[in-house]
C-alpha cells in the first residue's frame, strides 16, 4: 500500500462523517482566521491614528520681536497639529489635559507653554533659551502611544525648529547684506573722504602759502599804516597849517582887496604912462639907431676902402711895410672909432632894446591894465571865496585830525591783524600737516574697507532664502528601499502567516492520526508508514496555506511581489511544519504534541518577526538560527516584498532539510511503533 | 503451525497498574480454532498484540512453530495476522465498506482495485458497498476481515480479537473462523469466556 494511499485513507477517515468533515474544514480555516484577523485588524494602525484622542494645550502668550512684529508660534503649532489630523486632537486647558491623560480620555497630551514664542525668539536677542514642549503620557493608556507621541513631538519640534532657524538665518543673512551694503557705502564715503582730504590738503597748502603771504602783506600793511599815520599826522598838521594859512590868506586877500581897489585905474594910468615912455624910448631908439647907422657908416667908410686904399698906396708908391704901417695907423685911428662905433652900436642896440622893452613894457602895462580888471574881479572873488576856503580848510583840518586818529587806530588794528595773520599762518601749517595725515588715514580707511568688503558675503535675496531654508532644514533623508512593505500589516504578514501555518498544523494533529496502526501492524515499510501518516495532514496543510494566501493577498489586498513563489513557499512551509509536528507526535506521543505548542511559543519569540532578531537575548538568538520559522519568515519576506531572492534558496534548503529530517524521525518512530507498550494501550495522558 | 503461549503476561503501564494480561497459557494448533477467554477491553488488545509479537511480554513466552528462534518477535510479526484488534487493526466504523475493504486488501498486499473489492464483497454477499462499516452485520464484518486479513502472504496464524464486542451471537462469526481453520491456518479467537462457552462444543481453553 503506497504512502499516498495511506494518506488518502486517513483523509477518508477524517471526512467520514459530517461532524468530522466540519472539524476538518474548521481546522483548515484556523490559519486564515488567525493571520487574516490579525492582519485585518492591524493592517494600517499608523494610518488610523487620527481616531486616537490626544490633547493639545496652547498657553503661548506670544512675544514681540525686535522689529515690532508679533510672534505667536504656539498657536501656529496648535493649528498645524489639529489640521494635520495625525491624531484626534482636542484643544483643551492644561488641567483638562492632565486629567484626561490620567483618566484615559486622551492617550497623551502635548502642552505648549506660555513662554514658547519668547524662548524661540530669545536667540535673536542673544539671550538664548531652549523652547520647551511638554509631552504628558500615561503608559496605562497605551505604551505604543507614547512612542508614537514622541515621534509626533519630534516632527513638531523639527518643523518649528526648521521654520525658526530658517527665519533666524534669513535675518542673519539679511544683516550680512545690510552690512555689506553699508560697508560699501562706507568705502565709497571713505574714497570721497580721501579725495576731499586730498583737495583739502592742497587747499591747506594754498592756505599756508596764502597765510604766509597774508602775514607778509600784513607786515607791509602795518608798515603802510605806520606811514599812513605819519602821513595823516603830517596831513593833519598840514591841514591845520593850511587852516592857519587860509585864515591869513583870507586876511591877506581882504587886504589885497582893499589895497587893489584902485588897481585898475592905477594900471590904466601906468599903461598910459608906459605908453608915453615907450613912445619916447622909441623915438630915442630911433635916433640912436640913426646915429648908430651913421657911425657905422663911418666905420665902414673907414674901413671900407681899405683895399682900395691899399691899392692906391701901392700905387702911390708905398711899400708893403708902409702899407701895413698905414694900415696899423689906420687901425689905430680906426680903433677908437670902432670902439666908438661899437659903443654907439651898443648903445643903439641898447636903446633899441630899451625901446623894445619899453614897448613891451607898454604892451605889458596895457595888458596889465587890461588884466587888472579881471584881476580885480578875481581878487574880489578870491577874497570872497577865501572864506569858504578858510572854512573848508578848517574842516579839512578837523577831518585830517580824525584821519590821523583813524590811521592810528588802523595802525594798531593792523598790528593785531598782523599778529592774527601770523597765528593764521602757523595754524594753516598745522592744518595742512594735520590734513596730510588725515588724508593718509583716509586712504588706509578706504583700502581697509574695500578689502573688507570683498570678504563680506553678499548673497542675492533668492540665495538668502535658499540658504536660510537649508540652514533651517540642513539634512534631508533620501530613503532607497530595496524592498518595501506598504504598511504595518504587510510588514507583519510574513510573521503571522508563518505562525498561523504552525498553529494550523498543530491543531490538525488534534484530529489527525499521525501513524496508522493498521499499517504498522501490517508490517508495511516504516518509511511508507511515516510518509503515509504525513500525507493527510500535509494535504490539509496545503489547503490551509492556499486559503490563507487567498484571504490575505486577495481579501486583505496585501501586496505580494511574487505570488506564485509565495504560494509555493507557503505550501512548503506548511509541509515542513506538518512534518515536524508529525515527527514530534509520532516520536513523543502526547508529550510531542505538547512540545508542538512549546515550539510555537519559542519560535514566536525567537523568529524576529516584529523587532529585529538581533535585539533578542543571546539564548533566544541561538534559537533563532535553529528554528525553522525564522527561515520561513525570511523567505516570505523576500517573496512578499520583492527583495533579493538569492537568500531565498537558503531558506528553502533549510525547510526542505527540516521536512526530510522530520520524515526520517517519523520513520524511526514508525519503526519503533511496531512494538506496543502498555502505556500506549492505557495512556495516562492522551491529547 | 502450532502457537504455544506459555504463561505470557503483559504488565501494566506502571507499577501502580495491574497487569494488562495476567499470565496466560494455551496451545493453538493448525487447523484448529482456539478460543481464549479474556476480560474485554485492553486485555484483549494486549493479549492479541503479545501473540502477534507486537508487545513485550512481562513473563512467559509465545512461540510459533518448532524452529529455533521461534519466539523472536520478528517471526511472530511475519507470520501472525492480527484481525480486528481494537485500536490496532480494527477498521474505522464510519468508513464505507468498500473503502474499508480496499484498505484491508492493500494492507494484505493484495490488489485493491475496485473490481477486487467488489469481488470480495460479492463473495461475502455484501450488497451495498457504500454503507457504513458498522452497519454491516457482525458476521459479515468478521468474515470479511478474517478472510482478507488471512490473505497476507506468509500468514500461518490468525488472531481474531474480541469479535463478540460487536454484538450478535458468537455463532455468527464462528463459522468464518472455522472456515479459516479448515484452510489449515492456526486460528486464535480471543473473546469473553461467555462467548467461548457459547461455542464450547468445539473446545474452550482458558
Amino acid at each position: 500500500m503506497t504512502a499516498f494511499r495511506l494518506g488518502l485513507a486517513e483523509l477518508r477517515r477524517l471526512t467520514s462523517s459530517r461532524l468530522a468533515l466540519a472539524a476538518l474544514v474548521a481546522m483548515v480555516t484556523i490559519p486564515t482566521i488567525y493571520a487574516g484577523l490579525y492582519l485585518y485588524a492591524n493592517r494600517d494602525p499608523y494610518g488610523s491614528l487620527s481616531a486616537v484622542p490626544a490633547a493639545v494645550v496652547v498657553e503661548d502668550s506670544g512675544t514681540t520681536l525686535a522689529d515690532g512684529s508679533r510672534l505667536v508660534a504656539g498657536t501656529q503649532v496648535g493649528h498645524d497639529l489639529v489640521a494635520s489630523r495625525s491624531f484626534a486632537w482636542h484643544e483643551v486647558t492644561r488641567a483638562q489635559a492632565r486629567d484626561g491623560v490620567d483618566a484615559g480620555t486622551y492617550d497623551f497630551a502635548i502642552i505648549v507653554p506660555s513662554s514658547f514664542s519668547a524662548d524661540l525668539a530669545s536667540s535673536a536677542q542673544f539671550t538664548p533659551r531652549q523652547a520647551q514642549l511638554e509631552l504628558v503620557t500615561n503608559d496605562a493608556n497605551n505604551y505604543l502611544a507614547r512612542a508614537i507621541a514622541s515621534s509626533v513631538v519630534a516632527q513638531v519640534t523639527k518643523s518649528v525648529a526648521a521654520k525658526v532657524s530658517s527665519s533666524s538665518a534669513q535675518q542673519l543673512l539679511l544683516g550680512f547684506a545690510t552690512v555689506h551694503d553699508n560697508v560699501a557705502k562706507a568705502a565709497d564715503g571713505a574714497a570721497k573722504l580721501q579725495s576731499g582730504l586730498e583737495s583739502a590738503t592742497s587747499g591747506a597748502d594754498r592756505l599756508v602759502t596764502g597765510a604766509d603771504a597774508l602775514v607778509t602783506g600784513e607786515r607791509q600793511l602795518v608798515d603802510g599804516t605806520a606811514t599812513l599815520v605819519t602821513g595823516a599826522d603830517r596831513a593833519a598838521t598840514g591841514a591845520s597849517q593850511l587852516g592857519a594859512g587860509a585864515t591869513s590868506l583870507a586876511s591877506g586877500l581882504s587886504q589885497l582887496d582893499t589895497r587893489t581897489a584902485d588897481l585898475p585905474a592905477q594900471t590904466a594910468a601906468l599903461a598910459s604912462g608906459a605908453q608915453q615912455v615907450s613912445a619916447g624910448n622909441a623915438a630915442v631908439a630911433g635916433a640912436a639907431a640913426r646915429v648908430a647907422t651913421a657911425s657905422q657908416d663911418a666905420v665902414d667908410a673907414l674901413g671900407a676902402d681899405r683895399a682900395a686904399l691899399d691899392a692906391r698906396l701901392v700905387a702911390a708908391g708905398l711899400t708893403d711895410a708902409q702899407v701895413s704901417a698905414v694900415h696899423r695907423e689906420l687901425d689905430t685911428i680906426a680903433a677908437p672909432v670902432s670902439r666908438a662905433n661899437a659903443t654907439v652900436a651898443q648903445t643903439s642896440s641898447q636903446l633899441t632894446t630899451l625901446a623894445a622893452g619899453s614897448a613891451r613894457v607898454t604892451a605889458g602895462a596895457q595888458t596889465l591894465a587890461t588884466a587888472a580888471v579881471p584881476l580885480r574881479a578875481g581878487i574880489v572873488q578870491a577874497s570872497t571865496g577865501v572864506g569858504a576856503l578858510r572854512d573848508g580848510a578848517a574842516a579839512l583840518a578837523s577831518g585830517t585830525a580824525a584821519l590821523r586818529t583813524g590811521a592810528q587806530q588802523l595802525q594798531s588794528g593792523q598790528a593785531s591783524a598782523r599778529g592774527g595773520a601770523t597765528q593764521l599762518a602757523s595754524g594753516a601749517t598745522t592744518l595742512r600737516d594735520g590734513l596730510g595725515s588725515l588724508s593718509t588715514g583716509a586712504k588706509d580707511l578706504h583700502d581697509g574697507l574695500a578689502s573688507g568688503l570683498k570678504q563680506i558675503p553678499d548673497p542675492s535675496p533668492a540665495a538668502r532664502q535658499a540658504v536660510a531654508q537649508t540652514l533651517g532644514n540642513p539634512i534631508a533623508v533620501s530613503t532607497s528601499s530595496q524592498a518595501s512593505a506598504e504598511n504595518y500589516g504587510a510588514g507583519l504578514a510574513p510573521f503571522f502567516l508563518s505562525l498561523a501555518l504552525w498553529i494550523g498544523g498543530y491543531t490538525l494533529f488534534l484530529i489527525v492520526r499521525p501513524v496508522s496502526s493498521r499499517a504498522v501492524s501490517a508490517h508495511l515499510p516504516s518509511w511508507r508508514v511515516a510518509l503515509g501518516g504525513w500525507v493527510a495532514p500535509a494535504v490539509a496543510g496545503t489547503a490551509q496555506a492556499l486559503l490563507a494566501y487567498a484571504v490575505v493577498a486577495g481579501g486583505l489586498r496585501i501586496h505580494v511581489a511574487h505570488p506564485l513563489g509565495t504560494i509555493a513557499l507557503m505550501v512548503l512551509v506548511s509541509w515542513a511544519f506538518v512534518a515536524i509536528l508529525h515527527a514530534l507526535s509520532t516520536t513523543l506521543g502526547a508529550v510531542g504534541k505538547f512540545l508542538g505548542l512549546v515550539l510555537m511559543v519559542l519560535q514566536l519569540v525567537s523568529a524576529g518577526g516584529t523587532f529585529p532578531w538581533q535585539t533578542l537575548p543571546a539564548p533566544l538568538q541561538a534559537l533563532h538560527h535553529v528554528m525553522p520559522m525564522s527561515y520561513a519568515i525570511d523567505a516570505l519576506r523576500r517573496l512578499l516584498y520583492g527583495a533579493n531572492l538569492s537568500a531565498l534558496w537558503r531558506d528553502v534548503a533549510v525547510l526542505i532539510a527540516y521536512l526530510a529530517g522530520a520524515l526520517v524521525a517519523s520513520t524511526w518512530a514508525a519503526r519503533r511503533a511496531r512494538v506496543w507498550t502498555p502505556a500506549r494501550l492505557k495512556p495516562d495522558l492522551s491529547l | 503451525m502450532r502457537l504455544n503461549v506459555s504463561h505470557a503476561s503483559v504488565s501494566g503501564p506502571s507499577a501502580h497498574h495491574e497487569m494488562l494480561v495476567p499470565p496466560t497459557s494455551f496451545v493453538a494448533d493448525a487447523g484448529e480454532v482456539t478460543l481464549v477467554g479474556s476480560a474485554p477491553g485492553v486485555s484483549v488488545t494486549a493479549l492479541a498484540l503479545a501473540i502477534g509479537g507486537a508487545m513485550r511480554l512481562a513473563s512467559g513466552s509465545v512461540e510459533l512453530g518448532e524452529r529455533p528462534h521461534s519466539d523472536e518477535p520478528g517471526v511472530l510479526r511475519d507470520h501472525v495476522v492480527l484481525v480486528d484488534v481494537e485500536g490496532v487493526t480494527a477498521p474505522e466504523d464510519a468508513l464505507p465498506v468498500a473503502v474499508v475493504m480496499a484498505e484491508q486488501l492493500a494492507l494484505a498486499r493484495q490488489p485493491a482495485r475496485r473490481h477486487d473489492v467488489t469481488r470480495v464483497l460479492e463473495e461475502h454477499a455484501v450488497t451495498d458497498p457504500r454503507q457504513r462499516w458498522d452497519h454491516l452485520p457482525a458476521a459479515s464484518r468478521t468474515g470479511l476481515l478474517v478472510d482478507v486479513g488471512s490473505r497476507r502472504p506468509g500468514t500461518h496464524a490468525v488472531v481474531l480479537a474480541g469479535p463478540d464486542r460487536h454484538g450478535g451471537s458468537p455463532h455468527d462469526w464462528y463459522g468464518a473462523v472455522r472456515q479459516l481453520a479448515d484452510r489449515g491456518l492456526t486460528v486464535v479467537v480471543i473473546c469473553t469466556p461467555e462467548s467461548a462457552a457459547a461455542v464450547a462444543p468445539t473446545g474452550a481453553q482458558a
